[in-house]
């Protein structure tokens, strides 16, 4: 029986370098989520008649996204737990129920976008730009690169996921649970931000 | 140090990641931020535009502190990454407040493509 050992190394700071790389990458995305977040909240605070674009979108489905994935957050760490215990069933099942919850996320994001998209509101809406609409138009550039490149996150995330559920099934890189699992917190905390922004602030 | 025995090979989970952090009680954790999501969706029903729209935000940030302190485990991580983390709110806020009188000087008819 041969042993293999994977040991974790701590950066000057005593942080395992797994983590303290996903904290810089967390980062680097709050800067671009930030920017892009901030940059909307000016724009709606110049464009107060962005609230009658903002009133097109389904706080129910925004709501339920919400929902899932605070849900999925809360799934992810039970799999951490269980990883740490060596449990790999039971890290695998909870991180199957994360996949799922971000399936159904994105199921949600692609019926809403329908609506949209049926309701003539496209990510240039040629319909208010012919009208001569132009500031209008700006809130769905906004609202579908925020949403789009959360969504992309979402997806990313769930392959980083499935890649990590296949390692630890052979008994490999246990600990990578909880990196997968921090990233996934980040695409939550994202959405927290977008959700009132672009679903309650009417 | 724990280990997995799995296809004759026994693999050794590091104990690093083991012994760095506790675990805080994730399903109280996960109530109080499916509460304040209630909170957050009730207020605009109950106050006036400008409360309710503090009121949502402040959630929002509420939720966010308790995912990242418990569920990111921020709150057993050293200070400095408090610190490094500070620094880019600081520097998203700094983008706002900078940028903010150029934007609110813009009219709607200079927006406009010519």
């Amino acid at each position: 029986m041969s042993t293999k050992q994977q040991h974790l190394t701590l950066s000057e700071n005593k942080i395992p370098e797994g983590r303290l790389g996903l904290w810089i990458l967390i980062a680097g995305e709050l800067v671009i989520f930030g920017g892009l977040i901030m940059s909307y909240l000016l724009h709606r605070l110049r464009y107060p008649q962005w609230s009658e674009m903002a009133a097109h979108t389904s706080t129910f489905i925004g709501a339920l996204n919400t929902v899932v994935l605070l849900c999925s957050s809360y799934t992810v760490v039970r799999a951490h737990e269980a990883a740490q215990k060596l449990d790999v069933a039971k890290a695998t099942r909870w991180m199957t129920c994360t996949v799922l919850g971000g399936l159904i996320f994105l199921i949600d994001k692609s019926v809403e976008y329908t609506h949209e998209i049926q309701e003539g509101f496209t990510f240039t809406s040629p319909s208010l730009q012919h009208s001569g609409d132009y500031v209008n138009s700006l809130f769905w550039s906004y609202y579908y690169i925020m949403t789009g490149l959360h969504s992309l996150h979402v997806i990313a995330g769930m392959v980083v996921m499935i890649i990590i559920m296949v390692q630890i099934k052979k008994g490999k890189n246990l600990h990578r649970v909880e990196l997968a699992g921090m990233y996934w917190h980040m695409v939550d905390l994202i959405w927290i931000f977008l959700f009132p922004l672009l679903y309650i602030a009417k | 140090m724990n280990t997995v025995i799995n296809n004759n090979e026994s693999v050794v989970f590091p104990d690093a990641e083991h012994e760095y952090h506790g675990h805080p009680h994730y399903t109280r954790i996960l109530i109080i931020l499916l509460s304040l999501l209630a909170c957050s969706l009730l207020v605009g029903y109950i106050f006036s535009p400008l409360w309710a729209i503090v009121l949502i935000f402040a959630t929002a940030a509420w939720k966010a502190a308790l995912v990242v302190r418990n569920f990111m485990h921020l709150k057993y991580e050293p200070f400095i990454l408090f610190i490094a983390i500070a620094a880019v709110l600081l520097i998203i806020m700094a983008f706002f407040f900078g940028v903010y009188p150029d934007i609110t000087a813009i009219t709607p008819e200079v927006a406009k493509p010519h």
